[in-house]
């Protein structure tokens, strides 16, 4: 679109999957007309012989020849929608109804409203009452979202993430939890194919206040805070956030059962070893303040045995992880004491000895998306040449660990009920940290 | 036991913002005698559908100048120099392909 | 608008249990002293440390009396615990992680 608007006329070629994705980002930012060549999908990593037939053949969507596509989209004249100029208004109507609950509950669950369990209906009653939950005025905006970056944001005010909160099963004293997570802008349902896990973190004095959960069963759907509030995130991020859509601005081709509540969590700052600071400390707020922490990544594991627990099985587990989108860990306490005895006096210790020590497994050092060379390509050259250590590096065979540190952080969080010393980690990134007590 | 009693709630929905309709640009009266620039997007192995599509391209349009060029870094990245340089020196573009 | 106030009646979620049997403890007996106490290991790693610790200590304060370990599954099967009775005075079960 960028070159299109320089006045050059240009044509995208995209795979039959993304058909949908496209025409809504395309219609989005004004451009729907823009003449778009599809080819079968998937092209990515596909051998030379199968391309070719793919654009020698048709496009799946029209059924016209590619090439010949091509050179009509670059050269037909303009129709009078395609050279069209001006605004297009969307606006939504506050209220809904009057409609019976049943009726209501089928409505919201057709739209795609709901995550197609029951809700609780966002009368403007229990609106009002949830809104009691925070100072600010319920037409003040609060942020802007998108489920990722080639689809448009949406912006959304305090009432707006109150909706959502009560149609969650939240309280009003979680709503300045959920009004956090909402200013951070950050989906909990982002577009990928790879279909995200998404996780929030809560600290400070909030966690006691609204009685979340820390303790045995952090995780699961044992806790009135823990799940609305990781349930409001999701509601928000389709609603508020202009995502949610399968096929459109969701693409997780098996999809995440993590998203229903997300990996929503307070961490049980009390039972830190000594010298091991809360996560909202460590990224700048005090003791006192209370915070939202948010993550996503690909994938998330739950690390049970008797072993799991060593910083030996952590650098082990880490080393074999695949290389997308960072490295996250929460610790059950009696884990966390585990570490603290092992030498480790602080988070930032445990960290550093991680990132210094989670080498890369063979196969991932030379590769990069299924590219030998791709990987480290000018250490690819130098093996290629005979010199050392490369060339040997070369030559071990997949399993093997490269003496070469890969440096990454690993975000570290304690919580947990210490029926047994375990952990639960995974390929999560930190993006984000907001303010509660602003949105008290 | 049905609850025939309505009620009106509210919407849950956020504010998709006014959208500014973008004209696109003037299509080419010929292919012939016009630089038409390839361009890969880099969304990761997508290098062979490209150069079978330049191939064609060059075969079945042997007066048309193709142009194959990278856009810099990652997929999701913006290339204002390339752009710049495809505004200057060429007629049109095919970008390429992603997945 | 006036509102009016709905009272709904449900249905219980809740699944049908059963009452549990009331049992109640055999009768102790009067002293460890030269008895024979039995030890039942449901294998979990550390089980085999922890009844040693336990037999040793036993035994220093009660220097007659004798252990018997069965090692067995994770719970007790009623023809192992009806065939370990009959061998033993008084049993010990340990349970954890």
């Amino acid at each position: 679109m960028t070159v299109e608007k320089l006045g050059i006329p240009t044509v995208p070629i995209v795979t039959s999957t993304f058909e949908w994705p496209v025409k809504n980002a395309l219609y989005a930012k004004g451009m729907a007309n823009l003449r778009t060549v599809f080819v079968p999908h998937p092209v990515a990593y596909r051998p030379a012989d199968e391309c070719r037939d793919k654009i020698l053949g048709n496009d799946p969507i029209t059924g016209k020849q590619v090439i010949r596509e091509i050179v009509e989209a670059l050269t037909t004249p303009l129709t009078e929608d395609e050279a069209k100029t001006g605004f297009i208004e969307r606006p939504r109507e506050r209220l809904i109804g009057p409609e019976t609950s049943e009726g209501l509950q089928i409505l919201f669950r057709e739209n795609g409203w709901t995550s197609y369990l029951p809700i609780v209906l966002p009368t403007e009653e229990k609106v009002a009452a949830i809104l009691k939950g925070t100072h600010r005025q319920p037409d003040e905006k609060v942020g802007e979202m998108q489920p990722s970056s080639p689809h448009e944001k949406w912006s959304y005010n305090v009432e707006e993430v109150a909706v959502n909160a009560v149609m969650a099963g939240a309280k009003p004293e979680f709503l300045p939890v959920i009004l956090a997570i909402a200013a951070t802008g950050v989906t909990a349902l982002f577009t990928s194919t790879n279909s995200f896990t998404a996780m929030v973190c809560v600290n400070g004095p909030i966690r006691r206040e609204i009685n979340m959960n820390m303790s045995i069963g952090t995780f699961g759907p044992f806790n009135h805070a823990n799940a609305s509030i990781g349930n409001a995130w999701s509601l928000l991020s389709r609603n508020l956030g202009n995502g949610g859509a399968p096929g459109k601005k969701y693409m997780g081709s098996q999809g995440q059962g993590h998203n229903y509540t997300n990996l929503c969590f307070a961490e049980r700052e009390e039972r830190l070893p000594p010298g091991w600071n809360p996560f909202h400390v460590q990224k700048g707020y005090k003791p006192e303040d209370s915070a939202v922490s948010l993550f996503h990544g690909w994938s998330w594991s739950n690390l049970g045995g008797f072993e799991s627990n060593r910083s030996k099985f952590i650098k082990r587990f880490f080393t074999y992880q695949t290389e997308c989108c960072g490295q996250t860990m929460v610790l059950d306490p009696l884990t966390a004491d585990q570490l603290y005895k092992e030498g480790f006096n602080s988070k930032e210790q445990l960290n550093q000895w991680l990132k210094e020590n989670v080498m890369f497994p063979q196969e991932e050092y030379w590769y990069y998306r299924g590219f030998q060379s791709q990987g480290h390509p000018q250490e690819f050259e130098l093996a290629k040449k005979g010199i050392e250590p490369y060339a040997s590096w070369l030559k071990l065979p997949e399993g093997a660990v490269i003496p070469v540190p890969r440096g990454v952080d690993v975000n570290i969080m304690v919580a947990g009920g210490e029926t047994n010393p375990y952990w639960q980690g995974g390929t999560l990134q930190y993006l984000a940290s907001s303010s509660i007590d602003e949105w008290r | 036991m049905t609850d025939g009693n309505k009620i009106t709630v509210l919407n849950p929905l956020g504010h998709p913002p006014p959208i500014k309709l973008e004209p696109m640009a003037p299509r080419l009266d010929t292919l012939d005698g016009k630089t038409i620039y390839v361009v890969d997007v880099k969304f990761p192995a997508s290098k062979i559908f490209g150069e079978e599509l330049i191939k064609i391209l060059k075969e079945q349009y042997p007066d048309t100048n193709w142009v194959y060029r990278e856009k810099i870094a990652e997929y999701f990245e913006d290339d204002p120099a390339l752009w710049a340089e495809i505004k200057a020196k060429g007629h049109g573009m095919i970008q390429f392909v992603g997945h | 608008m006036g509102k009016e106030l709905l009272e709904l009646q449900l249905m219980n979620p809740r699944g049908e249990t059963e009452p549990p049997p009331v049992l109640a403890p055999n009768l102790r007996i009067k002293d460890i002293a030269g008895k024979k106490i039995g030890l039942y290991s449901n294998s979990k790693p550390g089980m085999d440390n922890f009844y040693t610790a336990i037999d040793q200590l036993l035994k220093k304060r009660y220097p007659t009396m004798t252990t018997s370990v069965l090692k067995g599954s994770f719970e007790i099967r009623d023809e192992e615990a009806k065939a370990f009775a009959s061998q033993i005075d008084a049993f010990i079960y340990a349970v954890g992680d």
